[in-house]
């Protein structure tokens, strides 16, 4: 769980162009992300993780901050 | 995956392409006719997709996919299936698949029995694929919204009885957000522009449509108040690919043309196919319609069992377009002067294609998502 966080934690820091993103900061709150990033970050998990992912499971209202992503992915593996 | 077609797929093709030799090249070759669109919805290729309950014929993306395909190839008014196309993939596909029960019982029937004819409104004069420049803007008055604004380049305006709106909203939090409506051309503070003349595809017009205090109902949002980038991105995508498949049809009718051509005309005593500068020229269409088949069939097996197509569908779009524009050039430069003359045909077909490059998204902006999705390491 911590790899796959820390991973989470690089990729969105790095795609959003931020300097330090909190693992628990709601990242669409804070105005990080573009029109492109639900895909990108897909992409990036299936790519990354080796597990496949349907559109509505990424539901952007539950899912907020990289935790989440993180509890989610790791629930998939 | 499994592409093989099964016997019900191979019937409907038939069918589709005796429809469209036998019905659809009666009227004038680039002005839209309702009469024709109506022997469409006869046939039921404008519910191909759409469930049975609404007047559909309940069929998979693999399967419209293929049907598609057939009417690119039997419809020589590309304008024509453009029309149609839009109306499918941006419009009434959005009520299909995004839309909840309200707004599919209120209108989904109608969409596919030729009451309402559909387009999409996103684009505006300051804004295309940067959609959060848009100035469009919804606000909420008591259980509805007030549309203000205007939207440019939007194809089937002047045909059309509906429209799938993206306007700005504001949420509970004062952030900015998007949020799809539909749009009935008879709510008042509708109005469309003077038609947009174009160098191609007539047969679907093109207009501006301008919304002034239009008043729209809350149960005519598409989706979810505020998931109007939602509704954007998979309209987009479904277009990309969907309307598209009609372009790989089109390719194979030209092939046939050149391949035909090329065995009747005689230049030094030969057929010009014995020239290989001509015959590698077919090859080339031919390999381009091999890896568009591919890469459609690929994308709706995907898209049938939902998973995400979203890079797919840039690839795909970029790839048929290309290949269309690159295909009708060379079909053009293998039937010489004739190609060149409006007689055949040809040319208008050329103009038809370059189109394509440019709506959805441009070659260029396909190139810029595709290299954003790919460079995720």
């Amino acid at each position: 769980m911590e790899e796959i966080m820390e991973k989470l934690l690089a990729y969105v820091t790095k795609s959003t162009n931020s300097k330090e993103i909190y693992s628990t900061d709601n990242i669409f709150e804070k105005g990080l992300v573009h029109s492109l990033f639900a895909m990108q970050l897909i992409l990036y998990i299936e790519k990354e993780f080796d597990i496949e992912l349907e559109d509505e499971e990424l539901d952007f209202e539950k899912i907020k901050s990289v935790k989440d992503i993180a509890e989610l992915v790791y629930s998939k593996m | 995956m499994d592409f093989e077609f099964t016997k019900e797929q191979k019937d409907l093709k038939k069918e589709v392409i005796k429809f469209a030799k036998n019905e659809l090249c009666d009227g004038e070759h680039g002005v839209f006719s309702r009469e024709l669109w109506q022997k469409c919805v006869d046939f039921g290729l404008i519910g191909m997709n759409v469930p049975e309950e609404y007047g559909g014929m309940g069929l998979d993306y693999q399967t419209s996919a293929i049907l598609l395909q057939a009417l690119g190839y039997a419809c020589e008014d590309s304008g024509f299936v453009f029309a149609i196309t839009n109306h499918l993939w941006v419009c009434q596909n959005l009520v299909n698949e995004l839309g909840n029960k309200v707004l599919k019982d209120k209108y989904l029937r109608g969409m596919t029995e030729g009451e309402y004819i559909g387009c999409f409104a996103i684009t505006e004069v300051e804004s295309g694929s940067d959609v959060f420049q848009m100035q469009t803007k919804a606000t909420k008055d008591n259980d509805g919204y007030v549309l203000n604004g205007s939207k440019m380049f939007i194809s089937n305006a002047p045909i059309a009885d509906a429209f799938v709106v993206i306007a700005k909203t504001e949420n509970e939090q004062g952030k900015e957000t998007l949020t799809a409506f539909f749009v009935e051309k008879n709510f008042p503070g509708v109005s469309i522009g003077k038609k947009i003349s174009k160098m191609g595809l007539e047969a679907c017009p093109m207009a501006e449509l301008c919304l002034n205090n239009c008043r729209v109902p809350k149960e005519n949002i598409v989706y979810q108040e505020h998931k109007g980038m939602k509704v954007a991105n998979y309209a987009l995508q479904m277009e990309r690919v969907f309307e598209f498949a009609s372009h790989i049809g089109a390719m194979e009718r030209q092939m046939e043309k050149c391949i035909k051509y090329a065995n009747e005309r005689k230049q030094f005593a030969k057929p010009i196919k014995e020239y290989q500068s001509v015959s590698n020229k077919i090859v080339d269409m031919k390999v381009k319609i091999e890896l568009a088949q591919l890469l459609l069939y690929k994308i709706a097996w995907k898209a049938d069992h939902k998973k995400n197509i979203f890079l797919d569908s840039s690839i795909f779009k970029l790839f048929v377009s290309e290949s269309y524009v690159a295909t009708c050039l060379d079909t053009i430069q293998i039937h010489g002067a004739y190609g060149y003359s409006k007689e055949y045909g040809l040319e208008s077909e050329l103009r038809d294609s370059i189109a394509s490059t440019i709506y959805s998204g441009t070659s260029e902006t396909q190139r810029n998502i595709i290299f954003s999705l790919i460079d995720i390491i």
